[in-house]
């Protein structure tokens, strides 16, 4: 886990959107352990206070469970994955959709773009592969 | 509030050397478990502050009540300050520099202290007088770390170290800090990526304070993080 | 208590090398001149040279050393270890007082030693005035008392002065030479104001209890204690006094 710390957005927030986007990347599946509050402070060198207030707040959004006795997981629920997952979708098209509204492209250009480039990029990843 | 869930409290607090007024009444309540940043530039007044509350200096005015006690031999039992100058007897080597610590506080943890020796990598037959500066820094934080005092004061733990060794300085505060039952201030002249240590902050200018609050709300408020606002206050 | 011995056993530690240094160089010395004396031209008188030279010496050298215990703990910033130790202040003070006494012990063997060790033969004719050996100890450990005394009293002024010239931010040695020649000076005040008190205390005959007379029936060395036991009453508070500063009023440099 790696966060930028010199931004004005409070750490906790930081903290809770990395966990949201390695959880709908899936790189934090359903009933995955995730570390200690005061290992993850020790990892990011952060103040365990802030760790805590993070999993506190992950918690209610449900995104989280502790057991106790035996650590913090990430919840079995797929619905909060999927909810998780396309809440960040629409952030990551939205900013995308902004930045092409700020260059002055029009829907049809933009998406005629997004699939040559998503054609390009397939086939240039299957050259890789072979 | 109740004195006792106040882990430190300075009311009016003034200290005048021959030249400068270094502290014009500062007040300040740190509430139990929390790690509190002194911020300011060098000369703005946060080493003497800390050095009042570890009874190194006497005040010209003003109140310090550590735990609910004034300064006093009971007041300096539930204190650990590290000073920025080297306080260590040079002939001693790490292991007597514990030993003989260990042997005024009765909250010493042996056990803890033999970890940390290991953490920060320090060999405890070496004289202090062979270490290097960083080297030191990690011996004097291992002095705090290693009791459960109440209240720890870290004067410039940062200041002029080797990037490695600070980086060893945080983790250590972050893996020892007993947020149960423990509260630190921290101060430093140069916040960079140390700020995410603080759960709040306090600007010293001066000898006087003209910024304080929780590190997050700050944040939140000024839409900028502690160094930039640091920057901002101190251009 | 193990509180009190890591102080001591600090301040024997730092102690440790210029004393060593002091009674290394004292005894190469003292056989220097033994040799020159013996195998060399020297004339044996200059004998008196070597011994007499280190016992004018070690007075001078023993109150710099306790001017310089409490000096360095500041010079090396160690003061912010001793100020921030939850110990009181007397028992910072009587551990450099210890260590002090331990350096003077280690010098007086020194002198003791060296004498007898190189110039023990030379010295017939002082011991054909002696009548035994028991008297000479006897004689010896009272001389080793009345010095210590003497020591400690003077290591007691200093600190007192020194810590106070510390809670000063100027003129520091001119506060010092002045807050000693006051204690001294009420010291002596208070002795004169006790002394009537002890009026009913015998007279010592000290030239019995020294066993002088062994030497020569005719000597009589007599003493009452009434005037120097407020001297004594004074020191002890200072003693106090300065420990009690230092715990509550004096500061790191700054």
């Amino acid at each position: 886990m790696n966060i930028d710390f010199s931004t004005s957005i409070p750490i906790y927030l930081q903290i809770i959107e990395e966990f949201k986007r390695q959880i709908a990347t899936g790189a934090l599946k359903p009933g995955d352990k995730v570390p200690s509050q005061r290992e993850l402070a020790a990892q990011l060198k952060v103040n365990a206070n802030t760790v805590q207030r993070a999993y506190r707040e992950m918690e209610i959004l449900g995104l989280v469970e502790t057991l106790r006795g035996q650590g913090t997981f990430i919840r079995q629920v797929q619905e909060i994955v999927e909810e998780t997952r396309s809440e960040m979708l629409t952030d990551l098209v939205d900013d995308f959709v902004r930045s092409m509204q700020a260059l002055g492209l029009s829907r049809e250009k933009t998406l005629e773009l997004v699939g040559v480039r998503f054609q390009e990029l397939q086939s240039g990843k299957e050259v890789e592969e072979k | 509030m109740r004195a006792s869930e106040q882990a430190l409290v300075v009311r009016d607090l003034r200290k005048r050397y021959p030249k400068v007024e270094a502290l014009k009444g500062v007040s300040i309540a740190l509430p139990k478990g929390e790690i509190w940043g002194l911020l300011g530039p060098n000369g703005s007044g946060k080493s003497t502050l800390l050095k009042c509350v570890a009874g190194l200096l006497q005040p010209d005015g003003g109140e310090i009540e550590v735990l609910g006690l004034p300064p006093s031999r009971e007041a300096k039992a539930e204190i650990a300050f590290v000073p920025e100058v080297d306080t260590l007897y040079r002939w001693m080597t790490v292991r007597q520099v514990l030993d003989f610590t260990a042997a005024f506080y009765q909250d010493w943890q042996e056990e803890t202290a033999g970890e940390l020796l290991e953490f920060m990598r320090l060999d405890p037959e070496a004289k202090v007088s062979s270490l290097s500066k960083g080297m030191r820094a990690r011996l004097k934080l291992i002095l705090a770390l290693a009791r459960t005092a109440p209240l720890i004061l870290l004067d410039e733990p940062f200041s002029g170290i080797d990037p490695s060794s600070r980086d060893r300085i945080v983790e250590g505060i972050i893996r020892q800090f007993k947020g149960e039952e423990q509260t630190m201030i921290i101060s430093t002249h140069a916040v960079g990526d140390t700020e995410q240590l603080f759960d709040a902050v306090v600007f010293l200018d001066e000898g006087t304070i003209n910024l304080q609050g929780n590190a997050e709300d700050l944040r939140t408020r000024w839409g900028k993080s502690i160094n930039d606002l640091f920057k901002e206050v101190f251009a | 208590m193990k509180r009190f011995l890591k102080l001591v056993l600090k301040d024997l530690e730092g102690s440790r090398l210029p004393t060593l240094f002091l009674s290394g160089i004292t005894l190469v010395f003292m056989a220097f001149v033994r040799y020159k004396v013996s195998f060399g031209s020297w004339h044996s008188q200059m004998s008196v040279l070597a011994v007499a030279l280190p016992t004018a010496f070690f007075p001078l050298w023993l109150i710099w050393r306790s001017f310089q215990t409490l000096r360095s703990e500041w010079r090396e910033d160690t003061v912010y270890t001793l100020l921030a130790l939850p110990v009181p202040g007397w028992q910072v003070m009587l551990a450099k007082l210890v260590s002090l006494c331990v350096e003077y012990s280690v010098l007086f063997a020194v002198t003791v030693g060296g004498t007898s060790l190189f110039f023990g033969g030379l010295l017939d004719e002082l011991w054909s005035m002696v009548s035994s050996l028991s008297w000479v100890v006897w004689n010896g450990f009272w001389v080793y008392a009345a010095g210590l005394a003497v020591y400690s009293s003077l290591i007691i002024y200093i600190q007192l002065a020194f810590v106070v010239s510390k809670m000063v931010g100027k003129v520091q040695g001119l506060v010092a030479l002045w807050v000693w020649v006051l204690a001294s000076w009420l010291a002596d005040k208070a002795a004169v104001l006790l002394a009537p008190l002890f009026r009913w205390l015998p007279t010592l005959r000290l030239h019995e209890f020294l066993r002088l007379n062994e030497l020569d029936s005719g000597i009589v060395f007599e003493w009452h204690p009434a005037g120097q036991i407020g001297l004594v009453l004074a020191t002890v508070a200072f003693f106090f006094l300065t420990g009690y500063l230092f715990e509550h009023y004096v500061e790191i440099n700054e």
